[in-house]
């Protein structure tokens, strides 16, 4: 990351507790780049974007934040501890939507969602036990499921759901236990520009409720939903910045009034190819 | 430490997962019943009979072996006729004309009286081991028939020779009976004539019985007195004495002798010889608590065997599918272990095995008669254990399969490898080491071997059966356990 793009980023958490900081991190595999001295700080309460194209370093930047990988060298921390060596407690503090999250397909929407409730530790099926917790677990798998404009379709066998609704699923089984931080990669991909907005602004509503939430998407334009945006170029983080402050970083203090994401994105990553900007000092 | 509410979860949601597919519960139980059911009614008892062709020269014997097969019309043989040709008989076996063709000696009787026994030849081209199995019992019942037919035949004519020695036998008491008046009347020129005439008698009766066609083996098989014809002759000589001085003690001598022919004759002539051919008949009387019939005899191995392959492939697809890419990450990133996971899923597992067995046992018991278990908690133990070692069996083939084809492939190894070693069509008996340690390596062996003694032999089985399975079971479970976490490749 660029020198100014880690200063402002620092800038943005000052006020905040970092809930995932990466120092210099590297991680690569033979014959592909992985990520290279990779630094980043995520502020609590913010929606932070990884953005960049296929096989820039996202899902190996997911893998080693979500501890399924370690890095070469380096430093990952998560709510203030390795995520390489989480125990089952502070692996309840995250929650994870996967590219293809892939459940039971013979039970139902709820069957599932109880299920993922259950490998968090809500007791959500007790109800012939109906204790205190149960209720309140239950309660939650009902209120996640109208989060999400699920409950009229939570008896639907995930076989049988829409790719839409299968996506949603993904995401309430993510944040059924409530997770401190809220890990999805690429959580819009497949699904219609209306489904998506109506992610993105539960996505808002959870973080305006105090959720983390670490976000990567091929889709630039869902940048401008984010509070931060880090974009990733051949492993390496070419800028971090709010959205303006990317436009800025795109076409200076007067951008076009047309001028879409997708052209600060295209404007940054040809400026990066031709090593006239933050590239360089990576 | 494991959650139960995880465990929970796991275990609920394989058995909801699998609850949900009724055709496949249904498949489980009813897929082994109706193979059993139509293997059972499908396979004839009785083998199939052989058409056979006798080959033989045109002589007594191939006349009397033809004259035995079509009087006696054995099961195993349909009988297609004699033929002289040699090289024509085994044509017709090549040509698939025939099943088996028997060649008969050429010569039997130089062969006999060479003392050597005379060669049956039985040729054959089959393929099948079990057929050649019965074409073995049968060739060699055979043979032993028809030297019993043999053997009959010699008695037959040794009684008819006897009818001679009875007319000889008495003849010569009459005229031992004149001699003894003779001697009794003191009329010594008149008892010396009569010793005279009976001498030669006993010598004729000598000669007969030794040329009695095996009369006198006969004799000496039932207890008669050994060398009889030197006994007569013997006391030929003492009459040829006494026809030249008073002797009455070799005249009591000679009428004790025969006494004895006569006895022996008698006896021989009593025999049937059918029975001293064949003294022994044969009765089997099986000591099982029911009539083993052959689907019988395989339900139980049926059981132990549904037992094995739902563990195993249950056990082994469940752990693959969440392999696919999405549930991985998720179990991954979750605060779920190993550990619990394999424990949810083996309970799972032995509530849907249970439900298999109870409805797999409740068709063997109610169609095909098999005895209900003579001891209920170790036949429970028994299946429980059986379904625990598969199940762990099952999570190694996880371990070490890639894809869920790997897994799939593996699985039907293990089940064909189980057919051939686990004891159900070759005893273990049979099977040598180290070859064996493959059958004790398969957990449907032991549930087959005990399942067989509570149900079929009604009687408590052996405490290491339940040994053995805790092994296996504690074996692939810790192995798999060790291995699992390294697969982290989504398939």
């Amino acid at each position: 990351m660029s020198t100014k793009a880690m200063a402002e980023t620092r800038g943005l958490a000052a006020e905040r507790a970092a809930v995932v900081r990466a120092d210099d991190v590297w991680r690569t595999f033979a014959g592909d780049v992985g990520v290279q001295g990779l630094s980043m700080l995520v502020p609590e309460r913010t929606i932070f974007g990884l953005i960049g194209p296929s096989g820039s370093g996202k899902s190996t930047t997911v893998r080693m934040l979500l501890g399924m990988d370690a890095p070469d060298r380096g430093e990952f921390r998560v709510l203030d501890a390795d995520p390489y060596r989480f125990d089952s407690r502070q692996r309840r503090r995250v929650g994870y939507l996967p590219q293809s999250a892939a459940f039971y397909p013979e039970l139902s929407m709820r069957h599932n969602l109880h299920l993922m409730a259950s490998l968090y530790g809500l007791p959500s099926r007790s109800r012939f036990l109906p204790t205190k917790r149960a209720r309140a677990a239950r309660g939650r798998i009902r209120e996640t499921l109208e989060f999400l404009d699920l409950e009229d379709r939570q008896k639907v066998r995930l076989a049988k759901a829409s790719g839409g609704e299968q996506r949603r699923l993904g995401l309430a089984a993510a944040l059924v236990h409530q997770p401190d931080l809220l890990v999805l990669d690429e959580p819009t991909a497949g699904v219609d520009p209306l489904l998506r907005r109506r992610i993105w602004d539960r996505l808002q509503a959870l973080r305006d409720e105090g959720t983390t939430i670490f976000v990567t998407t091929q889709y630039v334009e869902e940048a401008a939903d984010c509070d931060l945006v880090a974009f990733l170029v051949d492993g390496r983080i070419v800028v971090v910045d709010h959205p303006d402050g990317l436009r800025r970083a795109a076409f200076g203090d007067t951008p076009p009034e047309d001028a879409t994401f997708d052209d600060v994105f295209v404007t940054l990553l040809e400026r990066y190819r031709s090593g006239t900007e933050g590239g360089q000092d990576a | 430490m494991p959650s139960p509410v995880r465990v929970a979860a796991f275990a609920r949601g394989e058995t909801v997962s699998t609850l949900r597919q009724p055709r496949l519960l249904l498949l489980l139980i009813l897929g082994p019943f109706l193979v059993l059911f139509l293997f059972g009614i499908g396979y004839r008892d009785t083998l199939p009979a052989l058409s056979t062709l006798v080959v033989g020269a045109e002589d007594d014997l191939t006349a009397q072996v033809d004259a035995f097969i079509r009087d006696e019309q054995p099961a195993s043989i349909d009988y297609r006729g004699t033929e002289t040709d040699p090289e024509a008989g085994l044509q017709a076996l090549r040509d698939g004309e025939v099943d088996l063709v028997i060649v008969l000696p050429d010569n039997a009787m130089a062969a006999l009286e060479a003392s050597e026994q005379a060669v049956i030849q039985v040729h054959h081209r089959s393929l099948d081991p079990v057929t050649n199995e019965q074409i073995a019992v049968a060739s060699d019942i055979a043979v032993s028939q028809i030297n019993d037919q043999v053997l009959e035949e010699v008695l037959v004519v040794a009684q008819q020779r006897t009818a001679d020695v009875d007319a000889e036998l008495a003849t010569a008491r009459e005229q031992l009976a004149n001699l003894r008046a003779n001697v009794d009347d003191q009329d010594i020129a008149a008892a010396q004539a009569a010793a005279a005439q009976v001498a030669p008698e006993l010598d004729r009766l000598a000669d007969l019985l030794e040329s009695g066609g095996g009369v006198l083996g006969v004799v000496s098989a039932f207890g008669g007195p050994e060398d009889l014809p030197g006994r007569l002759r013997d006391a030929a000589a003492q009459l040829e004495q006494l026809a030249q001085i008073d002797g009455v003690e070799q005249l009591d001598r000679a009428t004790a002798t025969l006494e004895e022919v006569d006895q022996v004759v008698r006896q021989v002539q009593g025999i049937d010889p059918a029975v001293a051919v064949r003294p022994f008949a044969l009765e089997i009387q099986a000591e099982t608590p029911v009539a083993i019939a052959l689907d019988t005899y395989f339900a139980p191995g049926v059981l132990a065997l549904m037992l094995q392959h739902l563990g195993v492939t249950f056990a082994a697809l469940a752990l693959l599918r969440e392999r696919r890419a999405g549930t991985l990450e998720v179990l991954q990133v979750s605060p779920a272990s190993m550990g619990e996971r394999l424990a949810g899923k083996s309970l799972a597992f032995l509530l849907l095995g249970a439900i298999a067995a109870t409805g797999l046992t409740a068709l063997i018991v109610g169609v095909f008669g098999v005895p209900l278990p003579v001891h209920w908690v170790t036949f429970i133990g028994l299946l429980a254990l059986t379904l625990v070692a598969s199940i762990g069996m099952g999570f190694l083939v996880a371990a070490v399969s890639r894809t869920d084809s790997q897994a799939v492939q593996t699985a039907m190894l293990l089940l064909l490898a189980t057919i051939f070693f686990c004891g159900m069509f070759m005893p273990l008996d049979r099977i040598l080491f180290p070859i064996r340690w493959i059958s004790y390596a398969l957990p449907a062996t032991h549930g087959f071997l005990g399942l067989q003694d509570l149900m079929l032999l009604q009687q408590p089985t052996h405490p290491s059966l339940f040994v053995a399975l805790a092994v296996i079971a504690v074996v692939t479970t810790v192995v798999a356990r060790l291995l699992l976490p390294r697969r982290t490749e989504a398939i």
